[in-house]
């Protein structure tokens, strides 16, 4: 103090009311930029998290699609194996059908069973045994029989029976 | 802001990086000694102009006075100022001080417009006499009407101070200047022994003046007798009235005996208060003479800070009584308070 007995009262440019409302603005506006922050940090993390979810989506899709070539895979061949387990109950069936086809009589060396043909190789004691006891059934079964005889020395005759089905009935 | 006499004096200086913008002078009357509206609007109206605007008052209270110390342990020597705030400017070698309650009266009377400065009159005065106080020994007065600051300083140096305050009455008078300074109540008991030295001291004056103590005062009294004035102007060779026409201010009247002709009861009046004035300065004189806690020099020179329109007897009083040379200057105290103040805000702020 200079001159003064007392010291001048302080001045400020905001009064004490302005000030209270600044502050409270302040505050208001701190809040509002923190949940702004909040939400943009959120957002963020949505963002992110989204993003590895579509990256794992992808890959599930990925994966997805290699387990249906897998399964189609599985499914042709468990359709493919069906079918040769068909086939091959067909052609068990077939053979037990053809041995049954073949009489006592009649001893067949070889046969070649194929699904439009048969080939079989035997001996039969004569001609007549074989046209009346295995070349009637052939013909009931296949369209086209030819018959090839080859005389052994002992008086049998050795055979060679081809059998063709028509294409149309022959088995898939 | 000044207030005296029930008027309100404001001079408003508006300044911009200390480049004086606008300056706006009002005088307004107080009602009751309470501020009007017309008042508060103003100063509202000052205040609205910006944030930064600071009043400053002169300080009113009858306890105040000025000690030639620098620390509160040497002030006191002299009085308990336990209960008085003190001023003490580094550059200076004395002290002011007021009482605090009156400080805080005056600073309750003032709450509806808010005081920022309460000034010492003292520091009115050294300011306003600036280019004297730092000379040879000399008595600067400053005369506000109801209230006389007295300050005697040599070579910039305060030697002695007194604050002395004015009422309608007498009786209320003593009251306040046994609260202003108890050396004066002390004085005022030995007022037939302090005239005494002062006559004695003054033994190779002429013998017209080496009149009785007692004699003086009720001459002086009793004005009604207007005659005597008549003898005190003739006396006209006072020593140093030479070197009072080197100043430039307003050199004294001889007397106001032709005022009084026009209005002889307003002007017995003025005589009276002028007269008290003298008296108490006359006291305060005797003290710093006699007192030896005080360095006391001769005087021969008084300078008058005058805010009244005249006081012709006082300094005629002056002049004949104490054989000094007197130095009226006009003051503008609420000029010299803005000057203050703003000097005051560019150190406080």
């Amino acid at each position: 103090m200079q001159f003064s007995f007392i010291h001048p009262r302080k001045k400020e440019i905001l009064s004490a009311e302005f000030r209270l409302m600044l502050f409270f603005f302040g505050v208001t506006m701190a809040m509002l930029f923190l949940a702004y922050l909040f939400l943009v940090f959120k957002s963020f993390g949505y963002e992110s998290d989204f993003k590895a979810d579509r990256v794992e989506m992808s890959r599930l899709n990925l994966q997805t699609k290699e387990i249906n070539s897998e399964i189609d895979f599985v499914t042709m061949q468990k359709i493919k194996a069906d079918e040769i387990f068909t086939t091959n109950i067909l052609m068990r069936d077939s053979i037990n059908n053809l041995f049954d086809l073949v009489p006592d009589k009649i001893t067949v060396t070889s046969a070649k069973m194929e699904k439009k043909s048969l080939v079989l190789y035997g001996v039969s004691p004569n001609k007549e045994v074989y046209e009346y006891l295995l070349l009637a059934p052939l013909r009931s079964i296949f369209h086209h029989s030819y018959t090839t005889f080859y005389t052994m020395d002992n008086g049998w005759v050795h055979f060679v029976s081809t059998n063709y089905l028509d294409v149309e009935d022959a088995p898939k | 802001m000044y207030l005296h006499d029930e008027v309100c004096d404001i001079s408003v200086d508006f300044e911009k990086n200390g480049v004086l913008k606008k300056h706006i002078r009002k005088e307004f009357e107080l009602l009751d000694g309470e501020f009007t509206p017309e008042i508060e609007e103003f100063l509202s109206s000052v205040s609205d102009e910006s944030v930064f605007c600071y009043t400053g008052v002169l300080n009113s209270a009858a306890a105040q006075g000025a000690l030639p110390v620098s620390t509160i342990n040497e002030a006191l020597e002299f009085e308990d100022l336990s209960s008085a705030n003190l001023i003490k400017r580094e550059d200076e070698n004395w002290l002011a001080y007021t009482s605090n309650l009156e400080l805080m009266q005056l600073q309750k009377s003032l709450d509806n417009i808010g005081v920022d400065l309460i000034i010492s009159p003292f520091f009115v005065l050294t300011n306003f006499f600036s280019d004297k106080v730092n000379d040879k020994c000399a008595m600067y007065l400053l005369n506000q009407g109801d209230s006389l600051t007295m300050g005697i300083f040599d070579g910039g140096s305060l030697l002695y101070g007194n604050h002395f305050t004015f009422r309608e009455n007498e009786e209320e008078e003593e009251v306040q200047l046994g609260e202003d300074d108890a050396m004066l109540q002390e004085d005022t008991d030995e007022l037939d022994l302090s005239m005494d030295i002062d006559l004695e001291s003054l033994d190779d004056e002429p013998e017209e003046e080496d009149i009785d103590d007692d004699e003086e005062l009720e001459g002086l009294d009793e004005l009604e007798d207007l005659g005597e004035l008549d003898d005190l102007q003739e006396l006209d060779d006072l020593d140093g009235m030479d070197e009072m026409e080197e100043f430039s201010e307003e050199t004294a009247p001889v007397a106001s005996v032709v005022a009084s002709e026009e209005n002889p009861e307003a002007e017995l009046e003025g005589a009276d208060i002028d007269f008290k004035r003298f008296e108490l300065v006359s006291k305060s004189l005797n003290t710093f003479y006699h007192d030896n806690r005080y360095k006391s020099d001769f005087i021969e020179e008084v300078y008058i800070a005058d805010s009244t329109p005249e006081c012709n007897d006082f300094i005629h009083f002056l002049e004949e009584e104490l054989f000094v040379t007197v130095n009226r200057r006009s003051i503008d105290i609420a000029e010299v308070l803005t000057l203050l103040s703003k000097k005051e805000i560019v150190d406080a702020v």
